[in-house]
């Protein structure tokens, strides 16, 4: 990443970003797995001490966890309405964290966007949802991200600047386009 | 993060599915609301919409009939979805209010 800068993109899963990529949602010259980051690939704790769980822990993970179901049981059961088995399978609860926004006219093909000048969230300047709005309405779609907003989950994001610790509600945006609060505020 | 938490969800269609989120006996009580889609429909807003009304609706208070009226009716007025998903807009405003009454009902 230092390497190659903004036109790289971390990638774990790759449910929702490998689809983007191939709408030309997103389009990023290098793609970096995190997938072999064993301290990401971990649960560790429990519901007396608290429980961590790595970004790069698969969804399917998440589900079968034996103290997840005991002690956080919502969030298991949050997870197990996420999708169908192959991609829990693939995915990850980092991913699923982050997951892009939706809309009707954003999750389509490149030349479908192009046909109608694209819009706000990619290479236009039109909310097709609503014309007269400088804002995007792409929707928030993550099956877990109300539960960890409910509960008071805390986020723990690192890079070369250092970590930062935030609560769930506070990664979260009320903006289709800017939709996260991952950098420092 | 302690105190128990308990969570409703429901498919509503093919890939759709409504979480609801209520934990009525933490000080902490929030609900958040999503209409979630699987791929590309659902969605209430672009981030979680947190029914703060529902917290003094059931936080030290027994869970009934008339709390869950609140807590629903809250839901549906903050439930306010746009036209870019498979659901239209009405139905997923008016499910709001249902999968309240539906889940808290199980809860009660």
């Amino acid at each position: 990443m230092a390497d190659v800068g903004p036109t790289a993109q971390f990638v774990a899963g790759g449910t929702d970003l490998y689809p983007n990529m191939k709408r030309r949602q997103q389009t990023p010259q290098t793609v970096i797995s995190i997938m072999r980051l064993s301290e990401l690939n971990q649960i560790t704790g429990d519901g007396s001490h608290g429980l961590r769980i790595g970004a790069s822990v698969i969804l399917t993970d998440i589900c079968e966890n034996e103290i997840i179901n005991r002690d956080y049981p919502v969030v298991a059961r949050a997870a197990r309405t996420i999708s169908t088995p192959l991609l829990r399978n693939m995915g990850t609860i980092g991913g699923n964290l982050l997951l892009d926004t939706r809309c009707n006219y954003y999750d389509q093909n490149f030349e479908w966007r192009k046909g109608i000048n694209f819009c706000l969230k990619k290479d236009g300047d039109v909310c097709w949802v609503a014309p007269g709005s400088s804002k995007c309405w792409a929707v928030q779609s993550s099956d877990l991200v109300p539960v960890m907003v409910a509960i008071g989950a805390k986020l723990r994001f690192a890079s070369t600047l250092g970590e930062r610790v935030i609560d769930a509600a506070g990664l979260y945006n009320d903006d289709g386009i800017d939709y996260l609060h991952k950098a420092t505020r | 993060m302690a105190g128990a938490r308990r969570i409703k969800s429901f498919d509503v269609a093919a890939r759709s599915t409504f979480l609801f989120l209520a934990s009525p006996h933490t000080s902490k009580t929030k609900v958040a609301l999503l209409l979630m889609p699987g791929w590309c429909s659902g969605g209430i807003a672009p981030s979680p919409v947190e029914i703060k009304e529902a917290r003094s609706a059931l936080v030290g208070k027994s869970l009934n009939e008339e709390q869950i009226q609140i807590v629903a009716e809250a839901a549906y007025v903050k439930a306010r979805p746009l036209d870019n998903t498979d659901f239209v807009y009405q139905w997923r405003k008016q499910m709001a209010r249902q999968y309240t009454l539906r889940a808290l009902r199980e809860l009660a």
